[in-house]
């Protein structure tokens, strides 16, 4: 049976503010969903959107995270896939600017990283590299001509394409790994936390990618000693998917 | 632990058409500024949390919008 887009929406809403409150505490604002019926298609934020508070040891907030996720149905209108994501820090308590950001455009331009990562800042050795970069591309050309912005935050830097890329679990590790903040239990109950919840986002990955590459799955199972019956005709390779940047 | 976490059930809010466009308007008179005004300064990285929230708010309406239009 298939499940409604709204319930779709609520039930990826739930998952989300499990991960948040298991980490900040029960007094996380929920996530979220907003549905459009006629749009297939769904948003799920915090309510309210200015973010989630990071406090350290303290108890003093530090961080400040905004995470946002537009979602629609997939290509055979039954399961949710999200075409747009963003994970944004800011430094607390009167950070405008972002330290950095996590984003995945589904259908992003060829020239930009369908997941990458934005960083904010000042780094005039490379501001300057970009000003003396080549012109093989018009995103390059541009720079040079001065119609895009030469910025740390321009950059893309990609991060594993559209069934690789890094999900909320570990960002929010590495802002208690990297950045100290206090998860509302101990670190180690927060670590295993975000690992139960990352093995959950990796096998539904898994999952993906394995309708990706049905024929890479057959030969790895295969040599695993399982025997797996094809389908007739079989299942199409999504190649595109696996080449995207 | 997740499984220490107490249980949260999510209700979505679905909207029509109508009542997406209505809630732009809502939040653009709580946040007192033009749309175009939101997004520039948005854009130059200018707002505070609770703006940035509205912002967000209004581009994931707006991206629900879109779609139903491009739907139709």
């Amino acid at each position: 049976m298939t499940v409604s887009l709204a319930e779709q929406a609520g039930a990826f809403a739930d998952r989300l503010t499990r991960t948040i409150r298991t980490i900040v505490g029960q007094d996380c604002p929920a996530f979220a969903a907003t549905v459009l019926e006629e749009a297939s298609a769904f948003r799920v934020a915090q309510s309210p959107a200015s973010g989630i508070i990071l406090s350290n040891e303290a108890g003093e907030p530090i961080l400040r995270m905004d995470v946002d996720y537009k979602c629609i149905y997939d290509e055979h209108d039954e399961y949710m896939a999200i075409e747009e994501s963003q994970i944004r820090v800011f430094v607390e308590p009167k950070g405008c600017e972002p330290l950095f950001r996590y984003e995945f455009i589904r259908d992003a331009a060829t020239s930009i990283p369908s997941a990458h990562v934005q960083f904010h800042g000042r780094h005039p050795d490379l501001e300057q590299a970009m000003k003396d970069s080549g012109s093989s591309t018009p995103r390059a050309k541009a720079r040079i001509t001065g119609q895009k912005p030469v910025s740390l935050a321009a950059l893309h830097f990609p991060v594993g394409g559209p069934r690789f890329r890094p999900a909320l679990e570990d960002v929010l590790q590495m802002l208690i790994e990297e950045f100290g903040v206090k998860p509302a239990g101990s670190i180690k109950a927060a670590r295993t936390a975000l690992a139960e919840s990352r093995e959950q986002w990796r096998r539904t990955q898994v999952a993906t990618v394995v309708r990706d590459a049905p024929a890479a799955a057959v030969s790895a199972l295969e040599a695993l000693g399982y025997t797996v019956t094809a389908p007739n005709p079989p299942a199409p390779e999504k190649v595109e998917k696996l080449r995207a940047y | 632990m997740i499984s220490t976490t107490s249980q949260h059930k999510a209700q979505p809010r679905v909207f029509t058409v109508d009542d997406a466009q209505r809630e732009i308007e809502r939040l653009l008179r709580e946040v007192g500024m033009s749309h175009d005004d939101l997004v520039t300064r948005g854009d130059a990285w200018e707002l505070d949390a609770e703006q940035r929230g509205v912002l967000a708010d209004i581009r994931g309406l707006e991206f629900l919008l879109a779609r139903a239009h491009a739907a139709k």
